[in-house]
């Protein structure tokens, strides 16, 4: 597979896992690009290993964390997304996902990447924890504490049928 | 009700839609692409320039000739460190020579310093000039050097703009895609032998003007950094100097390129966040009498060495660098000093 191929058919789910990880749309751009173009680089080594999708993703998640840890706002953006009061005049619905989006958006880093890779990505566990470069343990102990701190903030039930 | 699992899978969703410009995702990987290739060949011919100015010297921790520091200077103010020599001015053919000096400054009236760097060839500063948008500033010997750098987060194709004929103190547009902010570029001489490119990505090209005028050719400073290697491994020597430090001082981060004979590379980055909250203690490994861990995957490999409030200290030398080993590693890391005050430049190094 040529890269030209490889970012053909993969680019776009790269720039969608961009968006839920970066929660801006130029960052997502210039994160893609960035990472795209290291790909580009080191393509014939990149192509040789066994999955070679799993480990463009993984550039991606780590490149984000590496963007937030340089400019040390992440945890200082979080209070500010969740406690920030609904603006505008949104209805129920369209409030309800608003507010789940600003909780996720505020989650910490990797409780996010977790929760993007399994709920949007579908991948399993193990998958994860290679792109994450962690223990399936560890994938699913910062599902539980996303879940846990999702669930308090909007009011939901402890058991209301999340997988574990 | 909707449960919570679908509540999130449906948000995810919905905020993960949007156009994507394929073409252009191949198109800017692949100028880029070749753009780092040509800056990492680039790199390896330096080298032998940079030994033979005696850098393993300074690496190690050879005295330094520091001036007053600046009246000005304060704590958590960022501003590189005078140094005595020539500057770009008297002699420009010293620019990129040496990855612990930089040649030329920046009126602080006109512009605050997020951050510095020397590579092989290249200087360079990013700058915020009071437009919110940081400007990076290069200068080179070249223009062929200045072609040959990749500007991180801008695209490629920005770096083919420096043609010998396309430094006339005009501001361009940069091609970008519709809809996304603008990115200008300014190529200009700002002395004899001196090729000096300015670049931002904002919705007019009036800082790059500021920043054009702010940069002065009569002064010397170190790239310092509160991270200094006092030990390397045989044969290995400072090849970059990287500061990055947008949000100084609640953050900043050091990269240190060091490299070997042929295409031997390592990476040392610290990574300081007031917001790091994780302490870690206890590693795989022992550097001296700190915990370290070693963590490799996939080819890559990186050593981190712990005990080191809110920071992260980082010898990377597998895969996509070469050459070196765990043993270099712990011997960079070994010898790595860093600054008991990382909020006053004046004092590192």
């Amino acid at each position: 597979m040529t890269f030209e191929e490889y970012v053909s058919s993969r680019g776009p789910a790269l720039m969608r896992l961009a968006r839920l990880l970066a929660g801006d749309e130029h960052r997502a751009e210039d994160l893609t690009q960035e990472v795209l173009t290291r790909a580009y680089v080191h393509w014939r080594r990149i192509v040789r290993s066994d999955r070679p999708d799993v480990y463009v993703r993984r550039m991606l998640v780590n490149a984000h964390n590496s963007w937030w840890r340089r400019r040390s706002n992440r945890e200082l953006a979080i209070p500010t997304l969740v406690d920030r009061p609904h603006s505008g005049d949104l209805g129920g619905e369209a409030a309800d996902r608003d507010e789940m989006w600003r909780l996720i958006a505020g989650l910490p880093d990797r409780q996010r990447a977790v929760l993007v890779l399994r709920y949007y990505e579908d991948l399993d566990d193990a998958t994860i924890a290679e792109i994450l470069g962690c223990s399936q343990v560890t994938v699913r102990t910062h599902a539980m504490r996303a879940l846990a701190t999702l669930r308090e903030r909007s009011g939901l039930p402890t058991t209301n049928g999340s997988r574990p | 009700m909707i449960d919570l699992d679908e509540r999130i899978a449906r948000i995810l969703q919905e905020h993960a839609d949007g156009p994507v410009d394929t073409d252009r995702l191949v198109s800017v990987a692949v100028n880029g692409g070749r753009a780092r290739r040509r800056r990492r060949r680039t790199l390896g011919t330096g080298l032998g320039l940079v030994a033979l100015f005696g850098l393993l010297l300074t690496v190690i921790g050879a005295p330094r000739d520091v001036r007053t520091p600046d009246a000005t200077a304060t704590a958590g103010v960022l501003v590189p460190p005078p140094a005595r020599g020539a500057a770009a001015g008297q002699r420009p053919e010293l620019v990129g020579t040496d990855p612990a000096t930089l040649h030329f400054g920046i009126d602080r009236s006109r512009a605050r310093y997020l951050g510095w760097e020397v590579s092989p060839g290249l200087e360079g500063a990013r700058l915020d000039v009071g437009g919110g948008r940081a400007v990076t500033v290069e200068l080179a010997r070249s223009s062929a050097v200045l072609r040959q750098y990749g500007i991180t987060g801008l695209p490629g194709g920005v770096t083919t703009l420096a043609a010998e004929s396309a430094f006339t103190g005009a501001t361009l547009r940069a091609p970008a895609e519709r809809g996304s902010t603008p990115v200008w570029v300014r190529h200009w001489r700002p002395g004899p032998g001196l090729y000096a490119r300015a670049t931002v990505t904002a919705e007019t090209g009036a800082e790059l003007d500021v920043a054009a005028r702010a940069l002065r050719l009569d002064e010397t400073r170190h790239c310092a950094a509160p991270v200094r290697l006092t030990t390397l491994p045989p044969g290995a020597r400072l090849a970059g100097c990287t500061v990055d430090a947008p949000a100084f001082p609640e953050a900043l981060t050091v990269r240190l390129a060091v490299a070997g004979s042929g295409d031997r590379r390592m990476e040392i980055s610290f990574q300081y966040a007031r917001s790091i909250a994780e302490v870690r203690t206890q590693g795989n490994r022992m550097v001296g009498d700190r915990a370290a861990q070693l963590d490799r995957r996939d080819g890559a490999a990186q050593l981190e060495l712990f005990g080191f409030p809110k920071a992260h200290l980082v010898a990377a030398f597998g895969w996509p660098y070469q050459g070196f080993t765990e043993a270099d590693a712990a011997t960079v890391l070994g010898g790595a000093r860093v600054a008991d005050d990382l909020t006053r430049p004046e004092r590192w190094n």
